[in-house]
């Protein structure tokens, strides 16, 4: 089943036009590449025009492309349940990454942003409630970056981990929200 | 340790009372179900009708007031390392540790930044289970390897016997 | 002395009810009125299921490990630290005002029993007297369901 038949881009081509960069069909879905600015404006057009109705965000993910720049790239997948279309939205970031949130749109972003921001630090902004969601609270450094070492950095807890500290995030978005850990959401675990 | 006490210790009385109450905590040792990731469903299909783990007295109970050994089944990441310290905290004595699976007892092919590089460096692990996933027949084997310890065990460790008549 | 129904029939149970008290104690036959004494094996039997509780549990003390300490001792709650307002050392009060009621109508229950073991002697009059008394407690009743006693939700 082609999806290029099925998958009405006239409308996208004819409000967004050359700000949006089509890549072609890739890997099964068509993918859109956009700027950062404009993704809020784009996901709501791709959710709410009738003929596209995008209604269902499947991923957001994050990539590293370090050493290339721009480094950081996020990456949306939208699925429309009425016409049963796929597409793919992409939008590279540069460093430090900042892109608009899209829980806006659809509010399943909201945990997809948090682990897009738990895993390579990408800060969305005007998101409700920005913190980590896979690692614990407390720690440090963001792990699916290239230069994070892949067995961690070296504490007590953890003798294999490579040596050094992991660089310190002045606007780490940990809010003061009781994690009911067996030690009161404390930083280290078991310590 | 003087030779009274080894007398008394050694008595009659008190290895039978040894072997009868070690025969009846290794014959009806009631697991916590703790099973965090894939080898659950090994520990799972073990407590079933083909390799049943009930004709062991195995019986699993889901909470830690009541049980006396803590499978460990799956992979530890370190978010999760104190909850299961704080079962392990919350079981009464006597209790023991079977650690199942590779990442149970050493992080499996896990060494990575979230992954506890072995159940051992937060609780002590009385017999351990290889296997990724061990087969049901691997976990039936760690269980007569803790009854044969339990069984060399002394069942008055720690009590108020223990305490008159010990060291 | 009550009078045995004229058309009763007979039948092989004895009318009234036998206290296995014989002539020789003074008793009049049909009537229960038991002394003391009576009651003596029940004495032993309670005693007897005191005692050995007590010596089971005296024995499993003296077999058992004993090593508490303050992580053993917390509350479980799936090996978190408890959160809530339990937790947080606040009680529900309604639960109390729950407790209270249930005394109160489980004695007049109670009262109820004995009334009627007796309703036949005590004919007309007493059953009245007791609708009586239930009446008044179902005041009370109306007046802790209008107070908002039964309500759960603060």
């Amino acid at each position: 089943m082609s999806v290029e038949t099925l998958l009405n881009r006239a409308p996208i081509a004819e409000r967004f036009g050359g700000a949006i960069e089509d890549l072609g069909f890739a890997h099964g879905v068509h993918a859109f590449a956009a700027p950062p600015e404009m993704i809020v404006e784009l996901c709501r057009f791709l959710k709410e025009h009738p003929a596209l109705r995008f209604n269902f965000l499947s991923d957001i993910c994050g990539v590293d492309h370090h050493p290339d720049a721009p480094r950081y790239e996020v990456v949306y997948h939208l699925y429309s349940l009425p016409n049963k279309w796929r597409v793919r939205i992409k939008c590279r970031l540069g460093d430090p990454p900042r892109v608009p949130s899209v829980t806006g749109v659809w509010r399943t972003a909201n945990w997809h942003e948090r682990e897009a921001w738990d895993m390579y630090g990408i800060r969305f902004e005007g998101h409700p409630d920005l913190r980590r969601i896979y690692m614990w609270e407390g720690f440090e450094g963001f792990p699916q970056r290239k230069d994070f070492p892949l067995r961690g950095y070296k504490d007590k807890l953890n003798p294999f981990g490579a040596e050094g500290t992991p660089p310190t995030q002045p606007d780490l978005a940990t809010k003061n929200i009781p994690q009911g850990g067996p030690q009161g959401g404390r930083s280290t675990p078991a310590a | 340790m003087g030779g009274v006490n080894n007398a008394i210790r050694d008595s009659v009385l008190f290895t039978t009372a040894d072997n009868v109450i070690n025969w009846g905590r290794r014959s009806a040792l009631w697991p916590e179900t703790f099973g965090i990731a894939c080898c659950a469903i090994e520990m799972i299909s073990a407590g079933c009708s083909r390799y049943d783990l009930d004709r062991f007295g195995v019986v699993f109970r889901p909470s830690p007031r009541q049980s006396d050994v803590m499978i460990i089944a799956g992979t530890i990441t370190r978010k999760f390392a104190p909850v299961v310290r704080r079962l392990y905290d919350q079981m009464p004595e006597p209790r023991w540790v079977i650690a199942m699976g590779t990442c149970a007892i050493s992080g499996g092919v896990y060494n990575t930044y979230a992954v506890v590089q072995g159940a051992e460096t937060f609780v002590p692990v009385d017999v351990h289970v290889p296997g990724c996933p061990p087969r049901p027949e691997a976990l039936m084997h760690g269980f007569l390897l803790l009854q044969e310890k339990i069984k060399k065990s002394r069942a008055l460790a720690g009590t108020a016997l223990d305490r008159v008549a010990g060291p | 002395m009550p009078k045995p129904l004229p058309l009763a029939p007979a039948s092989p149970v004895p009318k009234g009810v036998d206290c296995g008290l014989s002539k020789a104690h003074g008793v009049l036959s049909g009537q229960c009125d038991m002394t003391g004494m009576e009651f003596l094996p029940v004495l032993f039997m309670v005693a007897g299921i005191v005692l050995v509780a007590v010596a089971t549990l005296f024995v499993s003390s003296l077999l058992r490990p004993s090593n508490p300490y303050p992580a053993k001792n917390m509350p479980y709650e799936c090996g978190m630290d408890p959160a809530g307002e339990a937790a947080g050392g606040r009680f529900r009060v309604q639960f109390f005002i729950l407790a209270i009621l249930f005394v109160i109508f489980d004695v007049e229950t109670m009262f109820l029993f004995p009334w009627a073991v007796v309703l036949k002697e005590i004919g007309l009059v007493g059953y009245v007297e007791m609708f009586v008394f239930m009446l008044l407690l179902l005041v009370g009743f109306a007046y802790a369901w209008l107070k908002g006693a039964l309500e759960w939700e603060v």
